[in-house]
């Protein structure tokens, strides 16, 4: 549910209020922001869907529950849009550069192995953008959204088993990345 | 180590570890696992990638996008507006043409006939009035025919008795039916600069 400021925000927002949108989207530019790099794999690609995901949100606002967070509406929303511009467009995708120095700080590790960690980290993305698009949206839906397999199945329109098949293969295809990967850097 | 001809297959071991097994099922998959290598380890490298992908960080978005959004959505509202308009300022103009200018100019033809006559002006108004009605109901007229003969051209047996309607009611119902159209398709896709 939209906590109580949020909720005042939203209601204004339902009534053609762009500044108190403006507020929301600095809210969850940043999370919407991720969805569309871990699924499109491109800095400015995801720039552009993250707007035009909030573009749409916007005008759909009517049929945003109240009663349920915004947040995984909104990154639902984003991830559906990512998913079918990746169907309509292939576009031979320029993997980001160097996200190392963009990965934000973790307080989990301490300073003398964030090095090492952005480079594991680093190599995680790499090994999800050279996913199938299935595969990578199966994991972004139940890794990063929490859905179960059949909202999986609804959300990208397909069999239930099909999906389940996408995220086997795309996690098993990840292991086998990262193991590559690992063997590399031994 | 006690050896099990059959190990857990991968798809099991996801399902397992998506908390998705059946009791039954989940209690051969743990019992075997208690007793293969094996399958521990597969199980092992699983749970490594489920974790590194739960911790994942975020990266960072290095502009904030509100500015560019909230400027578009000003632009979309104006320019939503201004096509709704000029659309029904559109379908009335036609509707204008359709219904009243055709004639007109077929009827203009008469004026100077009526100038050179030095008719007064109240009754050239009145006669081309009568002569705009009249060459109005010739247009509809064959308007009609040709209507009834393009649908029967298409159909077997007319689907609707279109000429049976006053043109009026058609011309009005055309152009509200066009507003309507119109009015959805802006409401529900809002045309917008395209990224």
């Amino acid at each position: 549910m939209a906590v109580s400021g949020e909720r005042v925000l939203f209601k204004k927002v339902k009534k053609g209020d762009l500044d108190a949108y403006g507020v929301i989207i600095q809210d969850y530019q940043s999370s919407v922001f991720n969805v569309c790099c871990r699924i499109l794999g491109n800095r400015q690609e995801a720039e552009d869907l993250t707007q035009e995901a909030f573009l749409r949100a916007y005008h759909q606002i009517s049929r945003y529950d109240l009663s349920r967070p915004f947040g995984p509406w909104m990154r639902t929303l984003a991830a559906n849009l990512c998913y079918n511009h990746l169907k309509r467009v292939r576009l031979n995708r320029v993997p980001l550069e160097d996200e190392r120095d963009t990965i934000k700080d973790d307080p989990k590790y301490g300073p003398e192995g964030a090095l090492e960690i952005d480079q594991e980290h680093k190599a995680l993305y790499q090994a999800i953008w050279t996913l199938p698009d299935t595969q990578r949206m199966a994991l972004e839906l139940r890794h990063f959204q929490g859905y179960t397999y059949q909202e999986m199945a609804e959300a990208m329109n397909l069999p239930l088993n099909t999906v389940r098949s996408h995220l086997y293969r795309g996690r098993q295809k990840l292991a086998e990345l990262l193991e590559e990967e690992y063997e590399k850097t031994r | 180590m006690k050896k099990h001809a059959k190990h857990i297959p991968g798809d099991d071991l996801q399902t397992y570890l998506d908390g998705n097994l059946d009791q039954s099922a989940l209690h051969n998959v743990e019992r075997h696992l208690d007793q293969c290598t094996a399958c521990r380890e597969k199980l092992s490298r699983l749970e490594s990638v489920f974790a590194r992908l739960e911790n994942l960080p975020a990266l960072e978005l290095k502009k904030d996008l509100s500015t560019s959004i909230l400027a578009q959505l000003r632009n979309d509202t104006k320019l939503s507006l201004g096509i709704t308009w000029t659309l029904v300022l559109e379908a009335l103009g036609a509707g204008t043409v359709i219904g009243f200018l055709i004639p007109a100019f077929r009827t203009a033809a008469w004026l100077p006939v009526l100038i050179d006559t030095q008719t007064e002006i109240r009754a050239a108004i009145n006669i081309f009035l009568t002569q705009l009605a009249s060459s109005w109901l010739v247009w509809w007229a064959v308007l009609r025919l040709n209507i009834e003969h393009t649908t029967k051209s298409f159909f077997t047996t007319p689907i609707l008795p279109i000429s049976n309607f006053s043109p009026w009611i058609l011309i009005l119902a055309a152009g509200g039916i066009g507003v309507l159209v119109n009015y959805i398709l802006l409401r529900s896709n809002p045309i917008r600069r395209q990224n």
